[in-house]
C-alpha cells in the first residue's frame, strides 16, 4: 500500500466536504427534497481484492447504473448506482410524473443524466477548490450485477498500477426514502494532488 | 471434486494438474484459456487491457495478467518450460463485453471488444488456433476452464444461463 | 426576428431526459412555439442550418460534436446566432470559453426552471 492512513483520512473529509457543499444541493434541487449522505472509509485497494467491498445488497440486486471517467489534471472514476426495481421511482420523481411503462424508455437517460449532473458536482467543487481541470466523459448506462459494473468501470479506469483509491458514498432522500449510492475510484499516485 | 483456482483481475494461473479447474469472472476483461490436453497444461489469463504501453514486463507475477501482450507471451513461455508443445497449444476465450453504453453512442466505452480484438491478433501471431469464444455482447460471465477435458464453461447470473465451449 | 409567442428554439442535447426537461420549461413559461430537437453536435450545426431556429440551447458535452465546436461552427455559419450553453460543469475555463466563441449565456444543470426561463427572455429579446 503506498498511501498513509493520514492522507486517506484527509481525502475523505476534502471529499465529504466536496459533496456537501456541491453534490447534496445539486441532488436535493433535482429531487425536490431534502438529501442526507454518508461516505465510507476511503481506503486504497488490490484490484485483485475488489471482492471485499462487493455488499450481499449489490450481490444479489442487478442494479441499474452509470458510469463516468474523468480526465485532466486528475483522473477519477464514477459509478453511480440503484437497484433497478427502484430506478423507475426515481425518474418519477425527476419528471414528477407517476410510475408508468412510459417512463421505461426514459429511464436509462435519467439516471445517466443524474450521474452526468452528480459527478459534475463534485469535479466543480474539486476545480474550486485546487484550480485543476478536469473533463467528464459522457456518460454510460448499464443494467446489471454490481460485480460486472465494478469489474468494467476499474478495467476502463485503466490504472498503471494495481491499486485503487475507493469511496463510497450514500445518498438518502429523506421523503422519498430513495438510496443511490456513488463509487469514487481514483489513482494513488494523485491522492497528494487532492490533499 | 475439483480444486478450483480462482484468477483475480489482471492475474494468471498456470495448472498442470488435471484435478484443478481454472475460474475466473469477467465483465469487459478477457478470459483467455490455452492448453495442451497431451502434456497436460493450461493457463487463464483474466486480461484487462489491450497492450501494455511502456514495453516494461510487470515486477510481479499478481500483475502479469493485466495486458493481453504480456499475458500470452509469460503464459505461452511457462507452460512450453512446464511440458506443453507449442505446436499443440490451443486457445479458448469468452468476455470482453461492453457493459457501458451511451444512449446514442454505443461504441464508446469499448475496451470489451478492444481486448477481444487485440488477443487474437496475438493468438494469430503466435500461430494459435483459438478453437471457440464467448465474447461481445453486455453481461458479466462467470468461465471455468476443466483441463481434465478441455471444455469451458460459462454461465451468466444476468441472462441466466449455462454453455459449454 | 419572431416575436417572443413566435419564437422557434433548437434544443441540443445528448441525453433525451434533458430534452424533455427543457421543452417542458419552454412551454409551460410560454416561452416558445416551435421546438425542434438534436441530440449531438453534428445534428445540432446540420439543424441549425435546416431549421434556422431563433435560439439554441446547447449541451457542452456530448459524442461526436461537443457543444462548442458547434457552438462554433454555428456562430461562422449566422454569427447573429443566439445560443445558450448548458452544462454541468461550471469551471471557469469551459464557460469563458463559450462565451469567447459566442455564446450568449450559459445556464447550469441541475436547472432552476426560472433562472432557465429567465435567460432565456433575455437572450430572446436581445439584438
Amino acid at each position: 500500500m503506498s498511501t498513509n492512513c493520514n492522507d486517506l483520512q484527509k481525502l475523505n473529509s476534502v471529499l465529504d466536504s466536496f459533496i456537501v457543499h456541491k453534490t447534496i444541493p445539486a441532488l436535493g434541487t433535482m429531487l425536490g427534497e431534502i438529501i442526507t449522505h454518508s461516505i465510507k472509509k476511503t481506503q486504497e485497494m488490490s484490484i485483485t481484492n475488489l471482492d471485499l467491498i462487493i455488499s450481499d445488497l449489490e450481490e444479489m440486486n442487478v442494479m441499474s447504473a452509470v458510469y463516468i471517467k474523468c480526465d485532466g489534471d486528475l483522473h477519477m472514476g464514477a459509478l453511480l448506482y440503484l437497484p433497478e426495481n427502484e430506478s423507475k421511482t426515481l425518474v418519477s420523481k425527476l419528471l414528477g410524473k407517476t410510475i408508468s411503462n412510459e417512463l421505461e424508455e426514459i429511464t436509462p437517460s435519467s439516471i445517466s443524466e443524474i450521474g452526468n449532473i452528480l459527478t459534475a458536482s463534485i469535479i466543480n467543487a474539486i476545480s474550486d477548490d485546487t484550480g485543476y481541470k478536469i473533463c467528464s466523459s459522457v456518460p454510460g448506462y448499464a443494467v446489471e450485477f454490481f460485480r460486472t459494473l465494478l469489474e468494467a468501470v476499474v478495467s476502463d479506469f485503466g490504472n498503471e498500477s494495481g491499486e485503487l483509491i475507493v469511496s463510497h458514498v450514500e445518498f438518502h432522500g429523506l421523503k422519498s426514502g430513495i438510496v443511490i449510492r456513488m463509487l469514487l475510484i481514483q489513482n494513488p499516485s494523485e491522492v497528494k494532488l487532492m490533499v | 471434486m475439483k480444486h478450483v483456482i480462482e484468477i483475480k483481475m489482471g492475474c494468471l494461473e498456470i495448472i498442470t494438474n488435471e484435478t484443478e479447474e481454472l475460474k475466473t469472472f469477467v465483465g469487459s476483461c478477457v478470459a483467455i484459456c490455452l492448453f495442451d490436453l497431451v502434456s497436460h497444461v493450461a493457463g487463464m489469463a483474466h486480461v484487462m487491457l489491450p497492450r501494455k504501453s511502456d514495453g516494461k514486463q510487470s515486477a510481479i507475477k499478481n500483475d502479469i495478467g493485466k495486458y493481453a501482450d504480456e499475458a500470452l507471451s509469460y503464459m505461452i513461455c511457462d507452460m512450453i518450460q512446464k511440458g506443453a508443445d507449442p505446436k499443440r497449444i490451443q486457445a479458448k476465450m469468452a468476455g470482453g463485453a461492453t457493459i457501458f453504453a451511451h444512449e446514442s453512442e454505443t461504441g464508446l466505452f469499448n475496451v470489451g471488444p478492444r481486448n477481444v480484438i487485440s488477443l487474437k491478433q496475438i493468438l494469430k501471431e503466435n500461430n494459435i488456433p483459438l478453437v471457440s469464444e464467448d465474447t461481445g455482447e453486455n453481461f458479466g460471465r462467470w468461465v471455468r476452464f476443466d483441463l481434465n477435458s478441455g471444455t469451458m464453461i460459462i454461465t451468466s447470473n444476468l441472462k441466466k444461463f449455462e454453455k459449454i465451449i | 426576428m419572431s416575436t417572443t409567442s413566435a419564437v422557434k428554439v433548437l434544443i441540443v442535447d445528448d441525453a433525451s431526459f434533458m430534452r424533455v426537461v427543457l421543452k417542458d420549461i419552454l412551454v409551460s413559461h410560454g416561452l416558445v412555439s416551435q421546438i425542434y430537437e438534436a441530440g449531438d453536435g453534428l445534428a445540432a450545426v446540420e439543424a441549425y442550418k435546416q431549421f434556422k431556429p431563433d435560439i439554441v440551447t446547447m449541451d457542452v458535452n456530448m459524442p461526436k460534436a461537443d457543444g462548442i465546436q458547434a457552438l462554433k461552427t454555428i456562430i461562422r455559419f449566422n454569427p447573429r446566432a443566439k445560443v445558450i450553453m448548458v452544462t454541468s460543469v461550471e469551471q471557469k475555463h469551459i464557460v469563458q470559453d463559450a462565451i469567447k466563441s459566442g455564446a450568449r449565456d450559459y445556464v447550469i444543470k441541475p436547472f432552476d426552471r426560472s433562472n432557465v426561463a429567465m435567460v432565456m427572455s433575455k437572450v430572446i429579446r436581445s439584438k
